[in-house]
């Protein structure tokens, strides 16, 4: 029999809010452990929770950005269980009635578009961080990042494979980063995803028994932690055996998961409306207002880009998968006349050298307009290509303006043709032999007399020139 | 439902709470007696109620009561450490978390 | 007169003239607590370097006439669940033996602001959880009318300490009569006020939902004073009240003539004391007499407050008291084997019975199977007690009754049965359920010279209202007047 995976995420994302979700603690990341404490962030008795403005907006645009129902009336709720790095013994959640409801995006399959629906979003605390010791009988807590506030966005099981869970994933990033609410660092922990897993006979519509697998905290744990577990899966049903209900840890390290201790685990998290803060009535200009404030979504933008920019399907959809690309891109583009090189270069020669130098778009040394110029120097002819992929190299190596790196090295093309002759006369005159093998008919031989021309221009001629003038004199 | 023994241990492991033989033994019999006086609740109509009615419903909370997004001093670690920790301590020292 | 026997009104007067200084007053309180407590144990702290040093401050700034609030330099008290900073706040409790906030509570800053002398942290039941306050980890409360008689609670050091002049008025908190039960058994004023009315901001919490902090004070005009000062919009309290409050003292009038009082039937039932039905019926023929217009009413649902109110507050308080695991603060049980043995030997030695026999209940009424039988049902009983208060409410502008329906109890005659010890609560409960106003005044004393307590509720932040009508009763009546006799 054949088995397909239904697949389930629930996504964690920290806001990015200046100040924590109930004290006036800031929010930034790191610090000396326990530095960004208050009274209220760990759980002091007598204290009480001031929530965040900020953050129910913030809620309330990720709903509004993936086309959800935006609740009139809502509440937060305790979640109640132990656990070292939750201070109060209970995380203040939403239970019954999220903040956003019913809404989808969609991604980008092998069969075309597809949506995935969202079950809800709703509004709740980060937790702290424990450390351990390498050796020693003792774990050490940190509250840092506790009270920080944190999106839970669940999807309906709508995702079929580990590709369309990364699909999604990335559609998720770049809306939250688009409208501002999550900078979805996963290296920082600020974007978490919790998947859940059950395979079925293919075409079926039959819910089989599922499992959770925690502790994934990169893309690629997302796609391998989804493979593992469907083929796990297939085995155990193929060889007899029934999935059981069960949370797993996945082992990145080892690229397996394993079933978590649940002796002290009982779930029965005692929900109930949490006595310290009136519900809250969402109002429809609030509403309006915050949609109004939305910018450009990705989608919007990918769209833009084929419209207005002419530019490929695929590569509107690179150019808009993260916000700061994106804004880079866009910034580029309106300095220049020529889109499609801007978006080449932005493509090819920028990802490339990001990806070598293990930097992030916002670490790139100079401004957008600065690769306008370049595609500028370019496309007049001041610079010919091999030199402009130098000058981008040393863009990044010092950040300087492109005309400034090509006037500063006089890596101008030779344009000047009596110069030129001079150059192509010793050429012929210091390789007899490639000459005679033209003569013979070996046309290859002028590429290496252009090469040893090219050499003594220190790549500064202009090769189309140089090919010309060579060819001239040895048939005239 | 009868509060028998099971369903206290149940109940104090949800709670964390450890009960020696004797407290074990007066909880079944006080949590008993109160949960049957509970019960009397049973009786009463509220068939045409929400449970959330009891919920003051102020249309300016969000407005008017929320926390504006502004950072504040955050509390000097020393004053926030459990007294039982080491004057030099960054963490609160818990026993070994296994996962 | 001593200087204990005046009243807060009488003090300012005095510290005014300059016929007293504060110092002098707080030295003479100090060295009263010093000869009564041994024996009355009504202080589980008592801060005299504090203290002093505030004295002194004080009146500097009453010399330089930077500060003019009635309450500038009185003696007071506070709770021990209401955090003071650098003061140790126990909650009577072996958990928070070790606490000491970095933080005052709000109405602590208040009442620094108004120039008050904190004289130290009174006993309680442990975690406010009793009304007798003989759950207090640390020591039992006499009541200062006969000492072998406890002094309700769980505010009972609080009531006790101001009927024995060991503070000329004190702080208590009421969830569900601890201000008014104990001020009742200890013949003093004791408000709770409308939830939202004063902020919870510090107040260790028990039942988030019901609990308010108030005054207990000797007379109504001390508690409209105190009121003025606690009162207020708290941004760090969402569920503070952002209206603004009126000039309670501005209440303090001697008429209630055109008044409309119900007393509901199910508050002088057989369950009642004589001695205290007699003395709630003699106070509607004084309302009566002084013109107000006294009616029988009915609370239908009487019989259901009690499990409607301990179930949402033992909900509450069971996820309220999760956070003593001996990581952050408390007690801390010593070689753990494990961090699930840390956690469970720190509370479990941590907690007197009564909290862990609370705590069990409100996470069994919240389990899997249980929600909706009792927590879901308790809301909505609590909705339809809710509605039939505001009926009352559309007709009646106070209802009186008991406060209780005895008189103080002897130390250890009821403290082994929970479930009597919970219905004594019947009268008090309902004003938590509904959020409302209350009082308790002196109406009476029993056959041996107890004191009795009329309650008094009125609507949501109609405390002007209330106010009127306590006053009104004490101005017309002597009961206030008596003092327990003490060997001193």
């Amino acid at each position: 029999m054949e088995y397909e995976a239904v697949i389930g995420l629930e996504v964690h994302a920290e806001l990015s809010t200046k100040s924590k979700i109930f004290c006036s603690c800031t929010t930034e990341f790191g610090g000396q452990p326990n530095t960004h404490c208050c009274p209220v962030c760990i759980g002091m008795p007598g204290t009480l929770p001031a929530l965040n403005r900020k953050a129910v907006e913030y809620t309330i645009k990720a709903g509004l950005a993936t086309n959800c129902t935006i609740s009139n009336f809502t509440k937060q709720d305790r979640k109640n269980y132990f656990y070292p790095d939750l201070p109060k013994g209970y995380q203040i959640s939403q239970y019954d009635l999220p903040l956003c409801k019913n809404g989808y995006v969609e991604i980008e399959t092998e069969n075309g578009k597809k949506k995935i629906r969202i079950n809800r979003i709703h509004l709740e605390e980060d937790a702290g961080k424990l450390v351990h010791s390498e050796y020693g009988h003792n774990s050490y807590v940190d509250y840092n990042r506790t009270g920080v506030p944190l999106i839970e966005i669940v999807s309906e099981p709508d995702i079929s494979s580990a590709a369309e869970a990364r699909a999604y994933l990335e559609k998720l990033k770049a809306i939250l980063q688009f409208i501002g609410v999550s900078d979805c660092k996963m290296e920082e922990g600020s974007l978490r995803a919790d998947v859940n897993v059950s395979i079925r006979p293919k075409g079926s519509n039959e819910l089989w028994e599922r499992t959770e697998m925690k502790n994934l905290n990169s893309f690629r744990a997302v796609y391998r932690a989804i493979e593992a577990e469907v083929a796990r899966q297939i085995q155990v049903v193929k060889s007899g055996g029934t999935i059981q209900r069960e949370t797993r840890r996945w082992d990145d390290a080892k690229g397996e998961s394993y079933p978590m201790r649940s002796k002290e685990n009982a779930q029965d998290y005692r929900y109930f409306p949490e006595p310290d803060l009136p519900p809250l009535i969402i109002k429809e200009e609030l509403i309006q207002r915050l949609k109004n404030e939305l910018p450009e979504l990705p989608d919007a933008r990918k769209q833009r880009y084929i419209s207005e920019y002419g530019l490929p399907e695929y590569d509107a959809g690179v150019l808009t998968s993260s916000k700061e690309l994106s804004d880079f891109f866009e910034e580029a583009a309106r300095a220049s006349e020529n889109i499609k090189a801007v978006s080449n270069w932005v493509m090819g020669d920028m990802l490339r050298i990001l990806n070598e130098r293990n930097l992030e778009v916002s670490q790139v040394p100079f401004p957008p307009t600065y690769l306008a110029k370049l595609v500028a120097l370019l496309d007049k002819g001041v610079i010919n290509g091999p030199t402009a992929k130098k000058v981008f190299e040393e863009m990044f190596n010092t950040g300087k303006d492109p005309e400034a790196i090509v006037k500063e090295h006089g890596l101008e093309v030779l344009n000047d043709e009596s110069l030129l002759l001079q150059v192509v006369e010793k050429v012929i005159q210091e390789n007899p032999n490639s000459v005679a093998d033209y003569k013979k008919g070996k046309k290859k031989a002028i590429g290496f007399l252009v090469g040893q021309a090219m050499k003594a221009t220190k790549g500064k001629a202009n090769p189309q020139l140089l090919n010309e003038l060579l060819i001239k004199k040895l048939e005239g | 439902m009868a509060i028998t023994k099971e369903v206290i241990e149940y109940i104090a492991m949800l709670a964390r709470l450890q009960l020696d033989e004797d407290e074990e033994n007066n909880m079944v019999s006080d949590i008993s007696r109160i949960i049957s006086y509970f019960d009397k609740l049973k009786e009463l109509d509220t068939s045409n109620i929400d449970a959330m009615e009891f919920l003051s419903v102020d249309e300016d909370v969000f407005d008017k009561a929320l926390r504006d997004d502004v950072i504040g001093k955050s509390y000097d670690r020393r004053e926030l450490l459990h007294p039982e920790e080491e004057k030099d301590s960054e963490y609160f020292t818990v026993p070994r978390v296994v996962e | 007169m001593k200087l204990h026997e005046y009243t807060i009104t009488q003090l300012h007067e005095l510290i005014s003239k300059k016929e007293v200084s504060v110092p002098e007053l707080t030295r003479y309180m100090l060295d009263r607590i010093d000869r009564l407590d041994s024996n009355l144990e009504c202080y589980i702290t008592v801060t005299q370097k504090h203290a002093m040093e505030r004295a002194e401050s004080v009146q500097k700034m009453i010399d330089e006439g930077v500060l003019n609030s009635p309450l500038a330099g009185i003696p007071m008290a506070i709770k021990d669940n209401i955090c003071t900073k650098g003061i140790p706040t126990t909650c009577a409790s072996k958990m928070l033996g070790n606490f000491v906030p970095p933080y005052d509570a709000h109405v602590v800053k208040k009442l620094y602001d108004n120039g008050a002398v904190v004289l130290g942290k009174l006993n309680m039941d442990e975690f406010a959880m009793g009304s007798s306050t003989e759950s207090s980890y640390f020591k039992k409360t006499k009541n200062p009318w006969d000492t072998q008689r406890v002094p309700g609670g769980s505010s009972g050091g609080s009531a006790a300490a101001v009927a024995a002049g060991e503070a000329i008025y004190a702080l208590g908190s009421d969830t569900g009569g601890s201000i008014r039960q104990p001020a009742s058994f200890c013949g003093c004023v004791g408000l709770k006020p409308t939830y939202g009315l004063v902020s919870r901001f510090g107040l260790v919490a028990y039942a988030s939902s019901f609990d308010q902090i108030g005054p207990l004070t000797k007379t109504v005009t001390d508690c409209a004073l105190v009121l003025n000062a606690i009162a207020g919009h708290d941004p760090m309290d969402l569920t503070s009240s952002r209206r603004q409050h009126p000039d309670y003292t501005k209440a303090l009038i001697n008429d209630v003539k055109g008044m409309k009082i119900g007393i509901p039937r199910e508050f002088i039932a057989d369950n009642v004391q004589k001695d205290v039905r007699d003395a709630v019926l003699n106070a509607a023929k004084v309302f009566s007499n002084l013109g107000a217009e006294c009616e029988e009413i009915s609370i239908p649902s009487m019989e259901y407050v009690v499990p409607t109110y301990y179930i949402i507050a033992l909900a509450e308080a069971s996820s309220n008291l999760a956070r003593y695991d001996g990581v952050k603060f408390g007690y801390r049980a010593a070689n753990p084997k494990d961090m699930l043995d840390f956690c469970m030997r720190s509370r479990s030695e941590g907690f007197g019975t009564e909290v862990k026999r609370r705590i069990l209940l409100g996470t069994y009424v919240l389990s899997s199977g249980y929600y909706d039988a009792y927590y879901k049902k308790a809301l909505k009983a609590r909705a339809l007690i809710i509605r039939q208060f505001n009926k009352i409410f559309e007709k009646y502008d106070i209802i009186i009754g008991p406060v209780a329906p005895t008189t103080a109890y002897k130390i250890g005659e009821k403290i082994n049965d929970p479930v009597q010890m919970y219905m004594e609560d019947i009268f008090t409960v309902p004003v938590n359920i509904a959020g409302l106003p209350a009082i308790s005044i002196s109406c009476g004393f029993d056959s041996s010279f107890l004191p009795i307590g009329l309650q008094i509720i009125a609507n949501r932040f109609d405390e002007p209202t209330l106010i009127r009508a306590a006053y009104t009763f004490e101005q017309n009546t002597d009961f206030h007047k008596a003092k327990p006799s003490l060997d001193e």
